[in-house]
């Protein structure tokens, strides 16, 4: 069979895409550095596969890459960012401050974000990059933490600090974000969910040439259909120094310095006649793509196509279309997720209400054996600074208790277009036959206590259906902390900073064994 | 009794009691005794001599011959000068763990040259590993070895592990390339060598980089801010049949016939998420600290049809606990590791680990020990990531075959694959 190759381009907006591969930073190796921090903290949350599978993933498109797994000291870590291309933190983390290290009988380390005028000789600030010069060179940061997009009381945001002194693209988060709850006695291997698997995910896409802002988008996908829920993690927000940081790759242009990698592409299409032969030969070897490649020519104008790693070892057909949209299919042949880029300037034109009709209407046409009276959530969101987006979650349910599937669109309020779509199935979808067995809600939070530790305050209870009939029961650790922050003028003030430690912990509902344990 | 004592101890028995099969003379070695004192390593002529001074002392001896003047020896692993001489004359070098690794910088022109490199380590008591050293001047590599009892042949290999050459001697001369420097000298024993294969490694890791090799002598000696030892097991196919040694000690399904197990579908890679098991050191030079980590991957486990194909069947991981890893201290200048290993298939007896010793010593300037000794099961791969001025970002130390699945039986091993030793200093 013969593949059409092509040399990489991004269908939307290739040729900003190509400004944006700008030269590597040079360093004494001849590859740019790439280093991520992370840990098994004291809470025990563990976040180290996190930067395992990052780190690996730089690694192999050409990156010096280096992953500290069992904390780093502030100054480390503030060095790491200096000299890096790319630079990630996964820790625990409120507004404004990553944890780096904690030691028992040591006070914690931290890196803060900064404040207007602030100087501490000891405290590591990434308001302390010089301007344009320390880290301009930083490509990707990622602020994986909870709350690390929010501004604090006593200063500057993670990420408007970082996108000030010159990185190109930052990835934080508003809300909670989970990981798993581990010991130092269990293998990482063990602990490849929630947010292990997010960016698991993400380090797959990223390595395979996936702008930020897509590898984002599907490890949000990949993540909801195995364990039914995001985890926070779909709450990211991309900012960053550069006029499109979504638009930022892992990756240099094909043969560049940092070595070549399986690129996203395997086609560029320029006419319809160019994908039928692409997909005539594509089909020969799968045939479970057929009907996919067909809608795709019917419905769009594809220009590029190519084969990315799905998760659990499968393999999903990407397409880009002059549209300006990016379908992904499984080997099914079942549209899994779509993605666009929103706007980001101008005034709404639609209600909320109105993008729900939107987005109801094409879950309809595309969502097989959707219902639009399956219960839904709303809200309104951005990702990327100027987005404005609502969000519609739908659940179906059986026996009251929501089951394994959920339709996710994100419309723009300005153009009325989806910026995202996912249909997440799980991976067995049968509903259950009944509810007569499942342990009581009293019974689950009393496992889950056991679980997770007495002290904790009940935050919620839910029974559901994903894979297997559940409980979730979420319990919040959080108690304040006193933290020296910088103070605006130089020196330090005490804040009350709030770590927040929630642990969820997932009910086997038939049998009452704990799954999983996660946390923030 | 930790999972790995239990092991180790019916190990011991079960070996004891096959000790017989060996008493029978299947394969018997001695182990060498450790270099006598005085004993000569090498010599090159009209250049030096390098012998045993002591039990940890390397003698350094500039021959009358020699068209020189004064000639420094500088410690590569500290950039320190140890002390200096003229033809003639001679220095005792100390030792770390038995080796040693040296400048000979020659004073007294416009500028010091540098007049070889080379590397020494003194037999160690428990060691298989005989004394040997190795020079390496602008033209040639001359290594040398003391006799060890009933070798066939010795060979020497590059760090790609291609055959360098071959000789029944106790030394042997190389010319100088670039693209195939000398790193392992390897014993074939007498026997069968399909089924006997390198015993006993020496390895040398001699740099001869083009900007900073032999000929011109470094006065700023590089330094690193960080380094990172990983030590990788893997299988190289994507899938491996279970251990079926006949001796009622292999897998779940008794004889091993009905499953096949997931391997890591790779060859010689770096960084890659593809392997049994890794254990890392990480040594922050700067900072003085270090710390460590250890990751098993899951065994998958598959039927193995009639037709050829493979269904996966369940997944199990084995206890991360049989990797232990302690760093030593870290003053900013040295550092240690070691790593005790054994972990086998969660599916097969606990008998079948894959088991390993390692320590290593690292230097802030990029000098190593690495020494251990390891099961011919599966593939070992040891590399070295660096982060500093004016070094390559990654160096493998070694890449070891395997022999045989076999190889993880304890009694099988003893007999037919012993474990392998090995000794890399740079």
């Amino acid at each position: 069979m013969s593949r059409i190759h092509g040399t990489f381009a991004r269908v939307a907006g290739a040729a900003l895409v190509s400004s944006l591969l700008v030269a590597m930073p040079a360093s004494p190796g001849g590859a740019a550095d790439a280093r991520f921090n992370a840990g098994l903290w004291d809470d025990d949350l563990d976040t180290r596969w996190q930067a395992h599978v990052m780190s690996a993933a730089a690694s192999q498109v050409g990156y010096e890459a280096f992953e500290d797994l069992d904390g780093r000291t502030s100054d480390g870590s503030f060095k790491d960012g200096r000299g890096s291309a790319v630079f990630g933190m996964f820790t625990h983390a409120s507004s404004g401050l990553m944890k780096t290290q904690w030691q028992s009988g040591q006070p914690d380390q931290w890196i803060y974000s900064g404040c207007p005028d602030c100087t501490h000789p000891s405290m590591r600030m990434l308001s302390e990059y010089r301007p344009l010069l320390d880290v301009d060179d930083v490509r990707l940061a990622i602020f994986a933490g909870c709350y690390t997009s929010l501004v604090p009381s006593w200063g500057y945001s993670l990420p408007e600090v970082a996108a000030a002194r010159g990185m190109d693209s930052t990835i934080a988060f508003p809300g909670l974000v989970y990981s798993p709850v581990s010991t130092s006695e269990r293998p990482m291997s063990e602990t490849r969910y929630s947010g292990n698997y997010f960016w698991e995910r993400a380090a797959t896409y990223l390595k395979n040439g996936a702008a930020v802002a897509d590898a984002m988008k599907w490890a949000t996908s990949d993540l909801l259909a195995k364990e039914g829920d995001a985890g926070g993690w779909d709450e990211y927000q991309i900012d960053g120094s550069i006029a499109s940081p979504g638009q930022m790759t892992l990756t240099p242009e094909r043969g560049g310095r940092l070595g070549t990698s399986d690129l996203l592409w395997d086609a560029n299409l320029a006419t319809d006649e160019d994908w039928v032969d692409w997909a005539v030969a594509f089909a020969e070897d799968r045939v479970d793509f057929a009907n996919a490649l067909i809608d795709i020519l019917l419905e769009n104008t594809p220009t590029a196509a190519g084969l990315v790693a799905g998760p659990g070892g499968s393999e999903y057909l990407v397409v880009g279309t002059a549209e300006q949209v990016t379908y992904r299919f499984d080997e099914n042949g079942r549209l899994v997720d779509l993605s666009s880029s929103p706007t980001a300037q101008g005034d709404p034109t639609y209600s909320v209400a109105e993008a729900a009709e939107i987005a109801t209407q094409f879950a309809m046409e595309h969502a097989a054996g959707f219902d639009q009276t399956w219960p839904r959530s709303d809200r309104v969101l951005h990702h990327i600074e100027g987005e404005n987006l609502a969000r519609f979650t739908w659940r179906p349910r059986t026996h009251g208790i929501p089951v394994g599937r959920t339709v996710l669109i994100e419309v723009d309020l300005r153009t009325g277009d989806i910026g995202h779509y996912i249909d997440a199935q799980a991976r067995s979808s049968s509903a259950p036959a009944a509810l007569e067995g499942v342990v009581t809600e009293g019974q689950a939070i009393k496992t889950a206590r056991e679980a997770a530790g007495a002290g904790g305050e009940l935050v919620s209870a839910d029974l559901e259906h994903w894979v297997q009939t559940r409980w979730l029961v979420t319990l919040d650790y959080t108690e304040p902390t006193v933290v020296d922050v910088p103070a605006s003028g130089g020196g330090t003030v005490q804040e009350k900073v709030e770590i927040p430690r929630f642990v969820q912990v997932e009910i086997d509902a038939l049998t009452g064994d704990v799954q999983a344990l996660s946390g923030t | 009794m930790s999972r790995k004592g239990l092991s180790m101890q019916r190990k011991r028995r079960f070996a004891a009691l096959m000790g017989l099969v060996v008493a029978l003379g299947v394969f018997a070695t001695s182990s060498p005794s450790p270099a006598a004192a005085g004993a000569s390593l090498l010599e090159v002529d009209d250049l030096v001599q390098l012998s045993v001074a002591g039990e940890d002392e390397l003698r350094v001896v500039i021959p009358d011959s020699a068209d020189l003047a004064t000639v420094d020896i500088v410690d590569r692993r500290t950039a320190e000068v140890i002390g200096s001489a003229q033809p003639g004359g001679e220095i005792d070098v100390p030792t770390v763990m038995g080796t040693a690794v040296i400048d000979l910088v020659e004073q007294g022109g416009a500028a010091p040259r540098l007049l070889a490199r080379a590397s020494a380590s003194i037999s160690q008591t428990g060691s298989n590993l005989p004394s040997a050293a190795v020079v390496v001047t602008e033209q040639s590599t001359f290594l040398a070895w003391a006799s060890v009892p009933s070798v066939g042949e010795w060979r020497i290999l590059d760090g790609a592990n291609d055959v360098l050459a071959t000789t029944q001697s106790n030394a042997v001369t190389l010319p100088f390339t670039l693209s195939s420097v000398p790193n392992q000298i390897q014993l074939v024993g007498d026997g069968n060598i399909d089924e006997v294969l390198t015993r006993l490694v020496r390895g040398f890791a001699v740099e001869q980089h083009e900007d900073s090799g032999v000929g011109t002598a470094s006065t700023d000696p590089a330094t690193l801010t960080t380094t990172m030892l990983k030590y990788e097991t893997y299988i190289p196919d994507e899938y491996a049949d279970a251990i079926d040694t006949g001796l009622g000690i292999d897998c779940e399904s008794g004889d091993g016939s009905d499953y096949s197990y997931g391997g890591d579908n790779r060859g010689l890679e770096y960084d890659t998420l593809k392997y049994r098991t890794l254990a890392t050191t990480h040594h922050h030079w700067e900072e003085k600290t270090s710390s460590i980590q250890s990751f098993v991957n899951p065994t998958d486990r598959y039927i193995h049809h009639d037709d050829g194909s493979y269904e996966y069947e369940s997944s199990r991981t084995a206890d991360v606990g049989g990797v232990k890893v302690s760093t030593g201290p870290n003053n900013g200048f040295d550092s240690s590791g070691t790593i005790d290993h054994s972990v086998g298939n969660p599916y097969c007896s606990d008998w079948n680990t894959i088991d390993y010793d390692q320590g290593h010593t690292l230097w802030a300037t990029g000098s190593y020990i690495v020494r251990g000794k390891h099961d011919r099961m599966p593939r070992h791969q040891v590399y070295l990531k660096y982060r500093g001025t004016d070094f390559p970002p990654l160096e493998l130390v070694f890449h070891h075959e395997l022999t045989d699945p076999k190889c993880l039986n304890p009694v099988y091993a003893q007999v037919y694959c012993p474990q392998w030793e090995y000794e890399y200093t740079k």
